[in-house]
């Protein structure tokens, strides 16, 4: 999203400010998950009341984070929490986001066909996976980052999220159930 | 178009798809939603890659986003812009199909509660202005759709998702034009009954000024007049959570026959047991008074009749009034509570003159 939305906040236009709300709420959002919500609030009303003396920004995304990341450190230490927390770090490595998206599950079941899944991707394709998803990347960025052709990063992301799909979702058990009678009879042959 | 052929993993991988889902550009979001709503074949894969895209971007789940969205808005008094437009809604064409969830095939149950036998009257009436705006950047616009009741009318309706509404007089409610795609929010002035229909995925949500009344299911009375300073949440089947919003307190959920007195001035809610008979009796014709002072009395006759009330020689102690009427005339109850308080009493126009006899 570019600065001209982030001026027309600065000139007090209110459908800007939502709109760089819903932009970039998502990102703000994983970067502390939990912790961020009540800190995401404050950052936007403090944003809108002092509108008219922010400065000129050219990357509204990294502002709002440097942002966020002061507002969840003087949370934390006015409480006296150990700022131990694996999702306040300034960049996850693939373990930690993998970590951060089983351990996110409530359900038992998807927990474990997500493992699962996981498992099943190469140390490559989780690493583009976490860019894309998790840092927010475009396919140019994360070709820079990887040293590897713009097709070939769509490629590995493509197959990995099929290979999720796949493991993700059951299909509707009156099918499952007739592909297994068929598999049963066929494998009978 | 390749978008037709598209798999859910396609979806999943496209750069575009990705910032209208994450809301990043404006024309992406147009484009898709368009797109989406011109193909309602691909619903199921959209909606499995919108479910991929949120566990993978750890997204807050959607109503809960909406919930925090709902907060900065009213911080920065967000008013809508009203559209002109002199089509209803009907004749628009939305598209909207409940998202399931296709980690867990959970299917969310749409049930209409149709409660009443009295059928309303229906009265409808569209308010809207068309104001321009001009940015460099085209942003999202959003419309309204308005309903008002003046004092002396009533009228009952269905939204967009089956959920039914009961206006009282000298109300009226306001919801946008998408109502029950990504949200249901209401926002009320007065008095009104909703029977809720079942939607887990899309809270809906009634705004009365800072207080937001949110239910899943369910049926509820809220009387919130802007000009009163008490108002009233009563809840009759289901459950709702009531939340001040602006002061961002903690929810109190409800539970059937409890209901919520919110005193505006103090800024404090309290939770109380209420008698479903004085506060429902409105929707089927009945005026109800139970302990009811000369004022709160006057002026529930104003908003019923639609007339204006000059009172002369007010007693120094007045009793309170408790007695009910079922569909009378304007001239039956001063008749009967003429007799009651002693007073005479004289029908104009548009005024009701009281002399109290000493």
């Amino acid at each position: 999203m570019d600065s001209s939305v982030w001026n027309l906040l600065r000139a007090s236009n209110k459908k800007a400010f939502i709109n760089i709300y819903d932009a970039y709420y998502s990102d703000l959002y994983r970067y502390g998950l939990k912790l961020s919500k009540d800190c995401i609030q404050q950052i936007f009303m403090e944003l809108w009341d002092k509108r008219s003396k922010l400065p000129e920004v050219s990357q509204v995304k990294s502002y709002l984070l440097k942002y966020l990341k002061r507002k969840i450190f003087k949370e934390l230490s006015s409480k006296k929490k150990y700022v131990q927390d694996l999702t306040i770090s300034e960049h996850l490595d693939e373990a930690s986001y993998e970590d951060l998206l089983i351990t996110k599950q409530q359900s038992h079941e998807i927990h474990n066909r997500l493992q699962r899944a996981i498992s099943q991707l190469s140390a490559r394709q989780m690493q583009i996976i976490m860019l894309k998803f998790y840092e927010g990347m475009s396919y140019d960025e994360i070709a820079e980052i990887t040293h590897l052709q713009h097709r070939t990063v769509y490629n590995q992301l493509h197959r990995a999220v099929k290979e999720l799909r796949k493991s993700m979702f059951i299909k509707d058990p009156f099918n499952l159930l007739c592909v297994s009678i068929l598999v049963i009879i066929f494998s009978v042959f | 178009m390749k978008y037709s052929n598209y798999s859910i993993e396609d979806f999943v991988s496209d750069e575009s798809f990705l910032s209208f889902y994450l809301k990043k550009e404006t024309k992406d979001m147009r484009f898709w939603e368009a797109w989406i709503k011109e193909h309602p074949e691909k619903q199921y894969e959209i909606d499995a890659a919108k479910e991929l895209v949120d566990l993978l971007a750890l997204k807050l789940p959607e109503q809960k986003f909406i919930q925090e969205r709902e907060k900065i808005k009213s911080h920065i008094n967000y008013e809508q812009i009203l559209k002109t437009d002199e089509e209803t809604s009907e004749n628009k064409s939305v598209f909207r199909t409940p998202r399931k969830s296709y980690f867990n095939l959970i299917k969310v149950a749409a049930s209409i509660g149709l409660f009443m036998g009295v059928a309303a009257i229906l009265y409808t009436y569209w308010n809207a202005i068309e104001l321009g705006f001009s940015q460099e950047k085209k942003l999202a616009e959003i419309s309204y759709i308005e309903k008002v009741n003046p004092k002396g009318q009533k009228s009952a309706f269905f939204l967009k998702d089956g959920s039914k509404v009961t206006l009282n007089s000298e109300s009226s409610i306001k919801f946008s034009e998408n109502f029950g795609e990504n949200e249901r929010e209401i926002i009320l002035d007065g008095e009104a009954f909703f029977e809720v229909a079942k939607d887990s995925l899309r809270p809906f949500i009634v705004k009365t000024q800072s207080l937001a009344t949110t239910a899943l299911g369910t049926s509820f009375n809220i009387e919130a007049y802007k000009k009163d300073s008490l108002y009233r949440i009563s809840l009759v089947s289901g459950k709702v959570t009531v939340q001040n919003i602006q002061l961002n307190q903690q929810p109190i959920v409800l539970i059937p026959g409890v209901g919520v007195y919110y005193n505006k001035v103090q800024q404090d809610l309290s939770i109380e047991k209420f008698n479903t008979r004085e506060v429902l009796s409105w929707k089927d014709g009945t005026i109800y008074f139970k302990d009811a002072t000369l004022d709160e009395i006057l002026k529930k006759l104003e908003r019923w009749y639609g007339m204006e009330f000059e009172v002369y020689n007010r007693k120094k102690k007045e009793n309170k009034y408790t007695g009910e009427f079922y569909r009378e005339s304007l001239e039956n109850v001063l008749k009967s509570l003429g007799f009651a308080k002693n007073f005479n009493y004289k029908i104009e126009k548009r005024k009701v003159t009281i002399h109290f006899v000493h």
